[in-house]
């Protein structure tokens, strides 16, 4: 899929692990995984806002497009 | 909003379900009994063929009379359903000089017996694989695995079941005595029922591909 999730960078710059952001955002640990390895099918608007909201950054920071 | 447990609860009371997954055991546990029947039948004819001197069979049309000749005469009809096709060839043989053997069930040949035999049994094999597959869809159903890949699977075997039906429905012989009949009967109603079979495993599929993108969904 040319869409990227780049959590695992702007989880670097915030200092931030995964657990701890499934625990801020109320998913589960498994499904952040899914998230950021480019498993999931799709994203809630609810997941990305929590996710926003929890790294203090834009949707545009997490999603990337990649021909 | 119900939870999982109510939901669970629920399905379990469903009285639609419960009650096609006791008519599957019924008809289960009824085509077992006819398949030990007709293969006792058969052995006792075997060995005493001239108590069923009393019956004859008689070809009516598309279908077949069994007629008794005991006091009370009762006449049995025999074949489901009417062809939306039939074709018959009968033939009689008779050498001259000689009285043609009667049509009485103590003259049916061993190769006409023995194809009967075998394709009722298969018949009733595929049947009660039917009921098998839905009575697992429905306790699928009941344990919330509705669009697992097991449904599907049972689906299109359910479908190839019936087309097997279907196949080995269309020719028919009979050789009892001096008479003899090969006919080729087209029924619909297997045919159908393996269409819809495969149609509802193609909506299976397509609702499990539903469900693993919800699943997928974060």
């Amino acid at each position: 899929m040319p869409i990227t999730i780049n959590l695992d960078k702007i989880l670097n710059e915030r200092n931030m692990k995964s657990n701890e952001l499934a625990e801020k955002i109320g998913i589960t640990t498994a499904n952040l995984s899914i998230l950021k390895t480019g498993k999931a099918k799709a994203i809630r608007f609810s997941t990305l806002e929590a996710i926003c909201e929890a790294l203090d950054c834009q949707p545009g920071d997490i999603l990337e497009y990649r021909a | 909003m119900l939870s999982k447990n109510d939901n669970e609860i629920e399905m379990n009371k469903n009285l639609l379900l419960r009650i096609v997954q006791a008519l599957c055991y019924f008809f289960k546990g009824l085509i077992s009994v006819s398949i030990v029947g007709i293969t006792i039948l058969l052995i006792h004819f075997q060995f005493n063929r001239s108590s069923y001197d009393n019956w004859e069979l008689e070809f009516k049309g598309s279908k077949l009379k069994i007629i008794s000749n005991s006091e009370e005469n009762p006449v049995y009809y025999f074949g489901g359903g009417n062809p939306v096709f039939n074709y018959h060839m009968d033939s009689k043989k008779s050498i001259k000089g000689f009285e043609p053997e009667s049509k009485s069930f103590d003259n049916w040949k061993n190769g006409s017996l023995f194809f009967n035999y075998f394709k009722f049994l298969i018949v009733l094999i595929l049947a009660y694989r039917i009921f098998h597959q839905i009575s697992n869809i429905i306790s699928s159903v009941k344990e919330f695995r509705t669009f697992h890949q097991i449904n599907i699977v049972a689906f299109k075997k359910i479908g190839k079941y019936c087309l097997l039906i279907f196949f080995l429905s269309i020719f028919n012989f009979w050789r009892i005595g001096d008479y003899s009949r090969a006919s080729i009967s087209v029924y619909l109603t297997p045919i159908l029922l393996s269409l819809l079979a495969f149609f509802l495993s193609e909506i299976f599929k397509e609702g499990r591909g539903i469900m693993l993108e919800n699943e997928l969904t974060i």
